[in-house]
């Protein structure tokens, strides 16, 4: 077997935003590698198209501290506030150095950043909605991803496009590196580093409907999470309430921050009796809900499994300068335009709150006593620093991408100096090879697509917006049956070059993994929190939950343990808008 | 309402002989789903080893171009009942193939590395963001929304005879630097563009605005380049 | 290699056609010049030039000419600053115009003949 060895001072895997801005700044303090499975300017966060979170007050009165209660009043109380302090003050810093290194934000008349109104986020600690999300049209992501990249290339940043991480190898509670697949000829790369930052994203995939792109496994936190690393608050997972019908597809909550507005099958603009103060710009996971009551409740679109969003009242030439991305989804996928009918909407999957627990520098905890692994950082949407809690604002991860990203960037600069470079052992190669040959020799009888479509299924039934005991249980039923068809898989590509199935195969082992992490966190928190809604248990518990979940795996099986809430500023109050 | 499709694709496996065939697969799709989606059902159903790129499946990302009926686009944003009943799939035009539908995109992305493609501005940065007015923003705002799917480049006569032509992407990446009010480099970059595999290579076929998924007037923007470059006495090439 | 044509890629191509075939007459054109040198040679080209076969390559060679012109003279436009928008309807403008002026010289061209 075909194996290069590779040394840099610090591998960053993911080129999304928060891999991009952490490559950005490690590469002032050493050599830097980042790995994607995709060629950089194909991941994920270019498909982010509302905005970017920032007290900038460029429209109008704002200020961070505002942002910092909104933030901590979305996550339902359960966000880290001192993280989330560092955060919004943050935010206004590192959207200038975005602005700096050339996002072409949208502008103001006089030639300012451009700032829009969305969900949850409002004036003087709940008042009125304000204007918070730095936009350029509805593509900021796109329009991130690339300054970010292009400031990558311009520093000298060396990326492996096509690399699939099979491994992050730790060892002796020190990260030693990576072994990654070149998907184009199959060869094995090792990677002996100093410092390894993951941002991998998130694993939207997991769910059936999902505004995620198909590359969105979550494999890097299973394979962190069988080494004994704990994942935190998983049971989380927020469904944007206006995922395009059918399809899942992203429409932007910038569109209610333009105007927009949810109508049910009476015609009626029903977010008015859930939030009576911002209505539709309430946070996502109060508007899903909302969505799919109103559907359960029989008030869908002619009794269908749908609502409206209804953006015809909105000028023409506003639809044309800032939402003209939605507009085109909408003239292709659905054939309407949204000026003329109305667009038929239901919740899709779209991100994770949980992930691989990091301090406020984007060190990974190994327990919740806030002891960290040396040399391993995560940020973006694979971590749970925690600043999003319960339910994330809009607008906020694209912030918390660069945020944290520059910090663990900055983090990995100081102590280059003092950690050694690791050593990946052959006998570890040899397990990933192993591991790789057995999949793809493996003559078993069930396909990749049979198990995945179950998961997927399943999954969206039974633990997504609604959940409940019966339902969880039910599903790591079905997810231990999963587990055992895989054993049984067989691939029929066997080929060395550009083995799609081969990845589809190994991803799918790590999102069986993810999908019983989730599953249990979900049944063992008996309240209903932010995102986490249980029908048997509809009230929040802050006597007995207010705490972060961190689940480890163990000999035996998947055991919990629970860490408090940093509570600095804002006491907690009843979640209403 | 479902309808059957035949897709007719050109397969190339590397380590099998012969080495390039065409297979045809009949598959059932309804009038909702793309290119795309058919690829996905085949890949799932009927043969594991067909290989092609994908990942947002919307547009945005730029993984999924291919030639799909003699015409470079993006699998995931051409829906099947605008096609005709016989679907004929193949790689982009004129790149190595690596294996099936996926091309080795390299000589591609290098064209872009050759612009320049950074902001580059070394004056000290303000405190706060460096102004642009939106009449200024309006000049770049069209260029912006390219995705580097590459449809254009592969589909430039002028690129499938000189594999160094710079291209209609690296062009118009050029032109979204040299056009924002904020960038500097304009001389540096006007000497990267003008060489003679450059600028005045281009000669209108508008093959590029056939296929752009994201319909940008890919050949506006050279021209203006063009003019921008005689202007300031870049003639040469 | 196969690939659909659009307005734009086959006006591209019949304007490099044009042009090659132009090179070629002009060489032609510039042997037969040379060969002008007294009345006899003269009397003797012309009477060639009323050859009927000669008549219908000049019908063409005008085709190609005024095809090729207006092609060069539509990129000029586009160079120029005209709306790249325009770039189907101008192409369409300027095959009618060829039509237009062929169908003129050519009527011309048979009333002489006959």
């Amino acid at each position: 077997m075909d194996i290069t060895t590779h040394y840099f001072d610090t591998v960053v895997i993911g080129s999304g935003l928060a891999g991009c801005r952490a490559a950005i700044e490690s590469v002032n303090y050493g050599t830097v590698a980042v790995l994607s499975k995709l060629y950089p300017t194909r991941s994920h966060s270019t498909a982010a198209q509302g905005g970017i979170g920032a007290a900038l007050g460029n429209e109008e009165e704002d200020n961070p501290e505002w942002h910092t209660y909104d933030t901590v009043k979305g996550s339902d109380f359960l966000g880290d506030q001192d993280a989330i302090e560092i955060m919004c003050y943050d935010a206004i810093p590192t959207i200038i150095e975005l602005e700096h290194m050339g996002v072409p934000f949208s502008r103001t008349p006089e030639g300012k950043i451009a700032q829009r109104r969305f969900g949850g986020h409002t004036r003087d600690f709940g008042a009125a909605p304000v204007r918070r999300a730095c936009y350029s049209a509805d593509r900021t992501g796109h329009a991130v991803l690339f300054a970010l990249y292009e400031q990558c290339q311009l520093k000298g940043v060396k990326f492996f496009q096509e690399f699939q991480v099979l491994d992050i190898v730790i060892e002796n509670n020190k990260v030693q590196g990576v072994i990654a697949l070149n998907i184009k000829n199959g060869s094995i790369h090792v990677f002996e580093a100093k410092a390894v930052i993951v941002a991998s994203g998130g694993y939207g995939k997991l769910f059936k409907v999902t505004s995620n792109a198909y590359a969105t496994t979550g494999e890097c936190l299973s394979i962190l999470f069988r080494q004994g690393i704990p994942l935190e608050d998983m049971e989380f997972f927020q469904f944007h309430p206006t995922g395009l019908y059918g399809l899942g597809i992203l429409i932007t909550e910038g569109a209610r921050g333009e105007g927009g507005v949810l109508i049910n099958g009476k015609g009626e603009r029903f977010m008015e009796r859930y939030a009576p103060t911002i209505k539709d710009l309430a946070p996502r996971d109060m508007v899903s809900r909302a969505i799919l009551t109103e559907i359960r409740e029989g008030r869908g679109i002619n009794g269908k499994e749908y609502v409206y969003l209804d953006l015809r009242h909105i000028d023409k030439k506003i639809l044309q300068e800032r939402l003209p991305e939605i507009t085109t989804f909408c003239k292709i996928y659905m054939g309407i335009d949204p000026s003329e009918s109305p667009i038929p909407v239901v919740p899709t999957a779209h991100y994770a709150m949980g992930g691989i627990p990091t301090d406020n520098d984007g060190r990974v905890l190994r327990d919740v006593d806030g002891s960290v692994v040396e040399g391993l950082y995560a940020a973006g949407e694979c971590a749970c620093v925690s600043v999003h809690g319960a339910n994330r604002l809009g607008c906020n991860s694209l912030l918390d991408t660069v945020v944290f990203g520059r910090r663990a960037g900055k983090a990995v600069g100081s102590v280059l100096k003092s950690i050694e470079r690791g050593k990946v052992k052959k006998e570890r190669i040899k397990i990933n090879i192993d591991c790789i040959e057995m999949i793809r020799n493996n003559k078993g009888k069930e396909t990749v697509a049979s198990i995945r479509k179950k998961l997927q299924s399943s999954m969206m039934d039974k633990c997504s917006v609604f959940r409940t005991e019966e339902g969880l249980k039910e599903l790591l039923e079905e997810i231990k049956i999963l587990k055992e068809r895989y054993k049984e898989l067989t691939i029929s590509d066997k080929s060395q070059i550009f083995n799609t199935e081969l990845l589809e195969a190994v991803e799918l082992g790590h999102m069986l993994t993810l999908s019983e992490v989730i599953a249990l966190s979900a049944l063992q928190r008996t309240e209903s929190r932010g995102a986490h809604y249980r029908e048997d248990y509809p009230e929040r518990d802050d006597e007995n939950w207010l705490k972060h979940t961190f689940a480890f795996l163990t000999e035996k099986d998947i055991e919990f343990k629970y860490k408090p809430v940093r509570i600095t500023r804002f006491k907690l109050e009843e979640r209403k808008y | 309402m479902e309808r059957f499709y035949t897709f007719k694709i050109k397969r190339f496996l590397p380590d099998k002989t012969p080495l390039i065939r065409w297979d045809e697969f009949r598959i059932k799709l309804n009038s909702m789903e793309r290119v795309l989606d058919g690829l996905i059902k085949i890949k799932e159903s009927i043969d594991g080893t067909l290989t092609f790129r994908k990942s947002c499946a919307h547009g945005v990302c730029g993984s999924c171009a291919m030639k799909i009926n003699g015409k470079n686009r993006l699998a995931c944003q051409t829906l099947v009942k605008d096609l005709t009943e016989l679907v004929e799939i193949e790689p982009l035009p004129s790149l190595p193939v690596i294996k099936d539908l996926v091309v080795d995109m390299t000589l591609f992305f290098e064209k872009n590395d050759r612009v320049l493609p950074y902001l580059i501005n070394d004056e000290p940065p303000p405190e706060r963001e460096r102004l642009q007015l939106p009449k200024e923003q309006e000049r770049i705002l069209e260029s912006i929304t390219c995705v580097m799917c590459g449809s254009c480049t592969t589909s430039c006569p002028i690129f499938w005879a000189d594999k160094n032509y710079l291209g209609p992407s690296a062009l118009l990446k050029a032109y979204r630097f040299l056009f924002d009010s904020r960038d500097r480099a304009t001389e540096q970059r006007l000497e990267a563009i003008t060489g003679e595999h450059g600028l005045w290579r281009c000669h209108s076929v508008f093959n590029c605005i056939e296929v752009c998924p994201k319909e940008i007037d890919i050949t506006k923007h050279i021209l203006k380049l063009k003019r921008f470059a005689v202007k300031k006495g870049f003639t040469g090439g | 290699m196969r690939y659909r044509w659009s307005t734009g890629s086959l006006t591209w191509l019949i304007h490099r056609i044009t042009g090659v075939i132009l090179t070629f007459y002009l060489i032609a054109h510039i042997y037969v010049l040379s060969h002008l040198k007294d009345p006899q040679s003269y009397n003797e080209i012309m009477a060639l030039m009323k050859n009927p076969a000669v008549k219908i390559s000049e019908l063409i060679l005008l085709a190609v000419v005024l095809k090729h012109a207006f092609a060069g003279l539509r990129i000029t436009l586009f160079e120029l600053g005209v709306s790249t928008k325009y770039q189907k309807s101008i192409t369409y403008l300027m095959a009618s115009l060829v039509a237009l002026l062929w169908s003129i010289g050519a009527f011309y061209f048979i009333k002489e003949a006959l």
